[in-house]
């Protein structure tokens, strides 16, 4: 196309108009003010400009006019679109791990050996594949998985630096959970009926959820840990979370009504039972109060609502009453340094690791992060702020937030209860859990040992939270198929 | 521990700041940018949302004459009131007259008002569920109807799972009492494709 040539756009044509270059006759006629007696005559002379008009696809347009879409608003709506935003998110996050893993190396052992190049080579890609080739083949959402994976690295880069090897049983867990949330994505994206599974799941909690009163010994006050011999030691109440998730949303989808939703009820108040009996409480409460959120959005009924909650503060009570931890646990959070050496040793040790970072941190590997109890497990995030500083971790949070309200945004696009309910759940679950444990590690409410998602140490955990993850892709895929359907349809039409 | 490590950590620090708030920068301003493409796409293509269509092949109203294409979405309530998802500006209807779901090739709708919905000419009664295909013809309070659903996959086989009939209700279709519920039974009506009712045309 010659460049003396304007487009103008009409629809799927493009009509070019050719402009006489200013020497020449034709310009010089064009150019210049007229005088009104002269623009009578020279309006027959004037020539006329030669149309070209060419047959072709308009694939950008700045503002397509009203009731047609875009062809990047397209891709977005039917299928996983890895853009820039998502590739410069997915680098950074390669470049904080590589750098991360080479220094926590460096701090451990003195040298960057062979060993922490082989985890540099095995997260980086790993990291790089999931946020950006996998959205391509699957139906996921790129930004999600992007911001889980910095995440899962900002884990796995403290925890090889404070514990070299519970960072490296980190990073096999990570690589096995990412399996389980492409197997679970997939679940979601295909299947149609959810009965089946549902009820399994429900069996198969409840089933799980015994084991460690049979099998279990008692750790910090709770009995929720059991060690089998094929699989090893694991947590069952994370595990069960994902059966909360489905009967929640496959009772109380599609205009159900309260006795039609007691399957659901039934099956989380055995869950809480059971919890209460392990003395669990910080899983119990996550899941009631998951429950109580998925109640109110499915069917609005405040009354009801609220007569759950009511029931909650009166178990609450109860339990303060009974057991003699929970006592403890408020006392120490009222006011921790009535007993700096006993109970309230680890919440003052996790205030002054907080405290001590500053703003920017002392640096990785710097500080003494294991003098607070637990300090891989639930206490993870005083330790990143110590580290990384204050800002680092408000930041933290705030990338917890963005993975939430994106999981929101997508849930409120989805077209059926049922996907609609499962993502609510899954967000109440992982967003309880993050506020209960951050607000505990930093003194805002009373502590409950529950696991920091995608950041502490623990193969139940991050499993837990990656199938969560995995059932947000899954939601989003559906949609994608299901507007691929409709478009198809329509362009057979 | 060496001064240069010392001097390393604080800079990854630094670092490591930079890089969560350059990714929190991004992540907030493309969850926005997305934000407004998908309501706008929303708005414009509202027929996305959609599992497919009810064609008015004869009616007699003002405001649904024959003709007019209705959007079906996935799941919701049919009837005349303005909150319903399929609204039907019949005379004489019902506020909501029936529930439908859209499972995948196949379109379940249970009534819940007598006398005002039929599947191919089949009455059905409050709570009977009746699975159309597209072809499918329906007929509420006079006003003829066509389906046509968007996806065009082989229907499966086994039983149909619905969320709205009672248990008893289905017991009672297998036993040849029920009319028009959704079952493998013979009380099940017979619902006509498009394939049938070209055959049926041909044979007449």
């Amino acid at each position: 196309m010659p460049k003396n040539s304007e487009q103008v756009f009409i629809g799927h044509k493009v009509r070019r108009t050719e402009k006489k270059p200013a020497g020449t006759e034709a310009g010089k006629q064009n150019s210049g003010k007229r005088k009104p007696a002269q623009r009578a005559d020279r309006r027959e002379e004037k020539p006329k400009p030669a149309v070209h008009t060419e047959k072709r696809l308009i694939f950008r347009e700045k503002r397509p006019e009203k009731g047609r879409t875009s062809a990047s608003e397209l891709r977005l709506l039917t299928g996983a679109r890895v853009d820039l935003p998502v590739v410069m998110i997915a680098v950074l996050t390669a470049v904080f791990e590589a750098l991360g893993l080479m220094l926590s190396a460096a701090h451990t052992q003195e040298t960057v050996g062979m060993d922490s190049l082989a985890m540099i080579a095995f997260i980086v890609p790993l990291g790089l594949f999931t946020s950006l080739i996998l959205p391509r083949f699957m139906h996921m959402d790129a930004m999600i998985m992007a911001l889980t994976n910095f995440l899962c690295g900002v884990g796995i880069v403290t925890l090889c630096t404070v514990s070299p090897l519970r960072g490296n049983r980190q990073m096999l867990s990570y690589a096995l959970s990412l399996g389980v949330m492409v197997v679970m994505t997939l679940m979601v994206t295909r299947l149609r009926r959810y009965h089946g599974l549902t009820l399994f799941l429900m069996a198969a909690g409840l089933a799980v959820l015994v084991l460690p009163l049979i099998f279990g010994k008692w750790n910090n006050g709770a009995k929720n840990w059991v060690s089998l011999p094929l699989l090893g030691s694991f947590q069952p109440s994370e595990l069960v979370k994902i059966s909360v998730v489905f009967a929640l949303a496959y009772y109380f989808s599609a205009h159900r009504t309260l006795i039609q939703m007691m399957p659901a009820l039934v099956f989380c108040v055995a869950c809480l039972l059971v919890l209460m009996l392990q003395r669990d409480l910080g899983t119990a409460l996550i899941y009631y109060l998951s429950t109580l959120v998925v109640f109110y959005i499915a069917c609005g009924n405040i009354p009801l609502t609220l007569l759950g909650a009511g029931g909650g503060v009166g178990a609450a009570i109860l339990g303060y009453r009974m057991f003699a931890h929970v006592k403890v646990r408020v006392a120490m959070w009222k006011n921790p340094w009535s007993d700096p050496t006993g109970g309230g040793y680890q919440i003052i040790q996790a205030l002054l690791a907080i405290s001590s970072g500053g703003l920017f941190g002392m640096g990785l590997g710097q500080g003494t992060p294991e003098k607070i109890p637990e300090y891989y497990n639930d206490f993870i995030f005083a330790v990143i702020c110590e580290q990384f500083g204050q800002v680092f971790g408000v930041l933290l949070l705030l990338v917890y937030v963005i993975i939430f309200m994106r999981a929101v945004m997508l849930i409120n696009r989805s077209r059926r209860s049922l996907t609609m309910l499962l993502g609510y759940g899954t967000v109440a679950m992982l967003g309880i859990q993050t506020f209960m444990i951050t607000g505990g590690v930093i003194k805002l409410i009373p502590l409950t040992g529950v696991t920091m998602p995608f950041l502490s140490y623990g193969g139940s955990s991050m499993l837990s939270c990656m199938t969560m993850i995995g059932i947000l892709h899954g939601i989003a895929g559906k949609q994608q198929v299901e507007t691929k359907n409709c478009l198809m349809a329509k362009g057979r039409q | 521990m060496s001064a240069w490590y010392s001097v390393l950590a604080m800079g990854f620090g630094y670092l490591s700041a930079v890089i969560i708030l350059l990714i929190v920068g991004i992540s907030i301003r493309k969850t926005l940018s997305d934000r407004r493409s998908w309501k706008r796409a929303a708005s414009e293509q509202h027929q996305l949302a959609c599992a497919g269509e009810l064609s008015v092949l004869s009616g007699g109203m003002k405001r649904l004459s024959a003709g007019k294409v209705i959007s079906v979405p996935y799941e919701g309530t049919i009837g005349s009131a303005s909150g319903c998802d399929v609204v039907l500006s019949i005379r004489r209807l019902h506020l909501r007259a029936a529930f439908f779901w859209v499972d995948g090739n196949r379109m379940h709708v249970v009534p819940v008002q007598k006398e005002v919905i039929q599947v191919d000419g089949e009455m059905l009664r409050p709570g009977d569920e009746a699975i159309m295909t597209t072809g499918a013809r329906l007929t509420v309070n006079g006003v003829l109807m066509e389906l046509r659903l968007y996806e065009e996959s082989e229907p499966e086989a086994g039983v149909f799972e619905n969320p709205y009939v009672t248990k008893a209700r289905r017991i009672q279709a297998h036993q040849g009492h029920g009319r028009g519920i959704g079952s493998s039974g013979s009380a099940r009506p017979e619902k006509k494709g498009r394939k049938r009712r070209a055959e049926d045309s041909e044979q007449e």
